[in-house]
Order: C-alpha cells, then sequence, then structure tokens
C-alpha cells in the first residue's frame, strides 16, 4: 500500500514537471468517465495549447484578433468541472496523500485561470480602447470575407459576450462625452446657414477631424514563424511581401498589417 | 482670452504633469465652453461685417476670411482638446476599477460628479460581463508581462504592512487568521488576494 503511493506520487511530481501537458491531462481526466490517468494528447491540438497561442498573439497584436468562442467556452466548463473535483477533495483534506494532491489541483487550477482571465482581459482592455471602431467595423462582431472559391468565410473578431459589452460600453462612453463635453458645445455658427454645421454636438464629424481611431496596426512587431514561408498559399493579398526565403523558427521583424492574416491562419506567431 | 485654445492645451498638460489625475479642473472647461461662444460671436460679427451682396449673390470680403477660418479651427481644436481631456480621465478610471471596485476616498476628491458616475456604471457593465464568461477579470492582475507572473504555488508568503493591521479574517477553509501588523503568513493565494491589491499586505518575494 505505502509502495503504490509513493509511486503515485511520483507520477504526480512527473506531471508538475511537465505542466503543459500535466494540466491537461487532469483537466482531460476530470472529463473523462473512467477518471484513469490516460497520456495526454498531441499538445499542439490540446485545448490549453492552443489557448495560449492565442493568447501571446492577443497580447502581443495591436488590435484584436479572431476569437474561437467554443475554445473558451469550453476551458471554462473544464475549469468548473475541475473546482468540482477539488471541492470533492476538500472533504477527505484529513488523508496526507489528498492532501498534496488539492494542492496540486489548485495550483493547476490557478495557472488555467491566469491564462484564461488575462487572455479575457487583454481583449477587453483592446475593445475599450477602439469601442466606436469596432461597433462599425464589426456590427455583429462577425467579418465575412469571399475566399478563392466564392464562398463566404464567417470570422467572428468578437463573442457575442464581448459585443454586448461592447455595445454597453459605446452606450456609456457616448453618454460620458455628452454630458461633460458635446451639450455645451454650440451648435450652429450662423442661423441662416445650415449648411456651415461643424457639428460640434458630435461626437465624430466625419468631415474635419476624425475623432474615432482605429488601432495602430501599422506598428512594427517581432514574430516567429511557425511554416515553411516557401510553403504559403497567396492570400490574395498584393502587397504581401515575399516570405518564401523564410523558415519554419525564423525570427522575422514584420509590420503588423503585412503579416496579420498570417497570423489569423497560424503560419506566424508573434513574439510579445 | 489669450492665444486661442490655450486653455484647453493647458488642461491636457495637466493630465502629463500629474502622477494619476490632476483634481478635475471644472472652472477651465467651464471656461473653454465660454471661448467656445466668444468664437461662434465673434465669426457671426466677422460676417455681417464683412458680407456684401453683389448682384443678388452673397460675398464675403476676402481680408476676413481668414480670420475666420482661424475661428473655426479653434473651435475644432477645443472640442478635440475637450474630449482628448476627458478620454484620458476616463481610461484612468477603468484602469482604477481592474485594481479595486471602490474608489479610494483620497482619489474620489479629484473626480468630478459625472467621473464618479461613469466609474459606478463602468463598473455593473463589467460586472455583467464577468458574470457572463464565469471568471473575475480583477483576479492576476499583471498578465504576461509584470505582476507576479504565472502562479506556480496555490500558497503564498505575505507581510501584513497596514497601520495597525488588517484584522481577523476568514480563510477559505474555514479557520481564521489575525493579520497583526509586521507579521507574516503563509496563505492561499485567494484569501489575500483583494488584500494584497489594496495595498494592506504585500507579497514576500522568493519566499519559499
Amino acid at each position: 500500500m505505502a509502495a503504490l503511493n509513493i509511486d503515485d506520487a511520483a507520477d504526480m511530481f512527473g506531471g508538475v514537471a511537465d505542466f503543459t501537458q500535466h494540466t491537461v491531462n487532469s483537466i482531460d481526466d476530470a472529463m473523462s468517465d473512467d477518471g484513469a490517468d490516460s497520456i495526454g494528447g498531441d499538445d499542439s491540438t490540446s485545448e490549453m495549447a492552443l489557448l495560449q497561442q492565442c493568447w501571446v498573439n492577443e497580447v502581443a497584436s495591436p488590435s484584436l484578433l479572431p476569437i474561437d468562442v467554443d475554445l473558451v467556452e469550453c476551458l471554462t466548463l473544464l475549469l468548473k468541472n475541475q473546482l468540482a473535483v477539488i471541492d470533492q477533495l476538500e472533504e477527505s483534506v484529513a488523508d496526507p496523500m489528498a492532501a498534496l494532491q488539492l494542492s496540486m489541483y489548485q495550483t493547476e487550477v490557478d495557472r488555467v485561470k491566469y491564462v484564461l482571465v488575462d487572455y479575457l482581459r487583454v481583449r477587453l482592455r483592446k475593445i475599450e480602447r477602439n469601442a466606436l471602431w469596432y461597433m462599425s467595423q464589426f456590427p455583429d462582431g462577425k467579418e465575412y470575407k469571399t475566399n478563392a472559391e466564392d464562398e463566404t468565410v464567417t470570422v467572428t473578431f468578437l463573442s457575442p459576450k464581448e459585443m454586448k459589452f461592447c455595445a454597453g460600453y459605446t452606450k456609456l462612453l457616448r453618454k460620458h462625452m455628452k454630458e461633460t463635453v458635446l451639450k455645451h458645445m454650440p451648435s450652429k455658427l450662423l442661423d441662416n446657414k445650415p449648411e456651415l454645421d461643424l457639428s460640434l454636438q458630435k461626437l465624430d464629424d466625419m468631415q474635419t477631424t476624425r475623432m474615432v481611431d482605429p488601432p495602430h496596426d501599422n506598428t512594427y512587431l517581432l514574430a516567429k514563424m511557425v511554416s515553411n514561408g516557401s510553403q504559403w498559399v497567396s492570400n490574395g493579398d498584393a502587397d504581401e511581401p515575399d516570405f518564401s526565403d523564410y523558415k519554419h523558427g525564423h525570427m522575422i521583424l514584420a509590420r503588423y498589417d503585412a503579416i496579420k492574416s498570417r497570423v489569423i491562419s497560424k503560419e506566424v506567431e508573434l513574439v510579445p | 482670452m489669450d492665444a486661442y485654445a490655450a486653455t484647453s492645451l493647458e488642461l491636457l498638460r495637466s493630465l502629463n504633469r500629474s502622477d494619476w489625475l490632476p483634481p478635475y479642473d471644472e472652472n477651465a472647461v467651464e471656461t473653454v465652453f465660454k471661448e467656445q461662444r466668444t468664437h461662434v460671436a465673434e465669426f457671426k460679427a466677422l460676417y455681417e461685417a464683412g458680407r456684401r451682396e453683389v448682384d443678388g449673390v452673397e460675398e464675403i470680403e476676402e481680408g476676413i476670411k481668414p480670420i475666420m477660418s482661424l475661428h473655426i479651427s479653434t473651435l475644432h481644436r477645443n472640442k478635440r482638446c475637450l474630449l482628448a481631456y476627458q478620454n484620458h480621465r476616463t481610461s484612468k478610471l477603468r484602469d482604477l476599477r481592474f485594481e479595486t471596485s471602490v474608489i479610494p476616498p483620497h482619489l474620489k476628491k479629484q473626480l468630478s460628479k459625472q467621473e464618479i458616475e461613469y466609474f459606478k456604471e463602468y463598473d455593473s457593465l463589467l460586472e455583467s460581463y464577468q458574470r457572463s464568461v464565469g471568471v473575475s477579470l480583477t483576479s492576476f492582475v499583471g498578465g504576461l508581462t509584470g505582476g507576479d507572473g504565472c502562479p506556480s504555488t496555490n500558497m503564498i508568503e505575505v507581510r501584513v504592512t497596514k497601520k495597525g493591521g488588517a484584522g481577523e479574517i476568514v480563510t477559505d477553509d474555514g479557520g481564521t487568521v489575525d493579520l497583526k501588523e509586521g507579521t507574516t503568513h503563509f496563505l492561499k493565494r485567494g484569501d489575500v488576494e483583494r488584500m494584497i491589491r489594496m495595498g494592506e499586505v504585500e507579497q514576500v518575494r522568493g519566499g519559499v
């Protein structure tokens, strides 16, 4: 019995050393019915690895990247399930073995949460920064593009929840600006000349000064090639620089506009 | 008034000089509103003085056109500066919301009535977003760069810095800990996270 316990403990420490693997394993375990210590799937396809990639790209990019709504929902669910497991374990906390397990599960949950929370927060702060622009650009949070086969492709830039926040935030912003500035502005210059309207009471007058800033996508960023540039399929953008000399693993310094579509297609990874 | 748009420019400079936010300058904002009205009045006066009717077509004396357009530019500039002023202040308020859900009293003095209202509404907006996603976005502030980094353990060592102690807390496990000033404790992150952000306790780095 004692020997078995030591083995178990060793297994668990092995898991801690390779944390990503461990995270995926045990959360998957929590989901699976048999609860056996399955050997984790391929790292690159696991939910946690996917989220980490999205997170790193999102932190580095100046504007919002598409969001995988299902992935976020899935991880939230996994977290919830794992917390239920922890609650169960807490009842048997008198057992020293369970206490160790509990502490490790707790840490793991914290770490998954850390990435998830920061990912969502970084996105939210970006939405706030350019809320009016995102509202005008993606009125329903999605972008519709026509691909080479003339089919319409939908890309979700803002999840429905983020969209709701964005709409609420825009309303708050407009209200605050109206109360503090715009309603005190002169409404017209000359009574008999309506064509001389300066739109001083509007937040964005469109004609003279653009008050709605787009995100600064024309900044230079460090990025890493995660595929060979010579194998890239043309994305129809004539302005795209030639990447055919760059191979998997090369670091590049590029303008974000130029590589944005490659970041979205996961051929390039940003380096924060 | 001095140079055109000088007051609103000074408002923006005051933001730059301040560590957090300068007190809301209601007087200066009012002055700019007044300037705006003056610009309109002067524009009107110029228009009336320089207007000629030639063969039923309205013409404006060439010499005064530059002054008129200067007034228009100033109107736009003042509006832009005021919006920038408010926008900067509200962005600081949003940052503050990620630190604490209540405005500390010493900061409250710097804010206008509308800004306090803004903070409240932003708070409820964020709350409802957090409820919809099921996680609290104000935990683990710091993110990928800065902060404490990704938690490597769920227990942390903290030292109580608040004068007179931070009082007794009930931990997640149901125990109670008396946080006396200057004492250190080894506690679960979740139990003291809020107090770290409030500055009542500080994390002892490189602990265990």
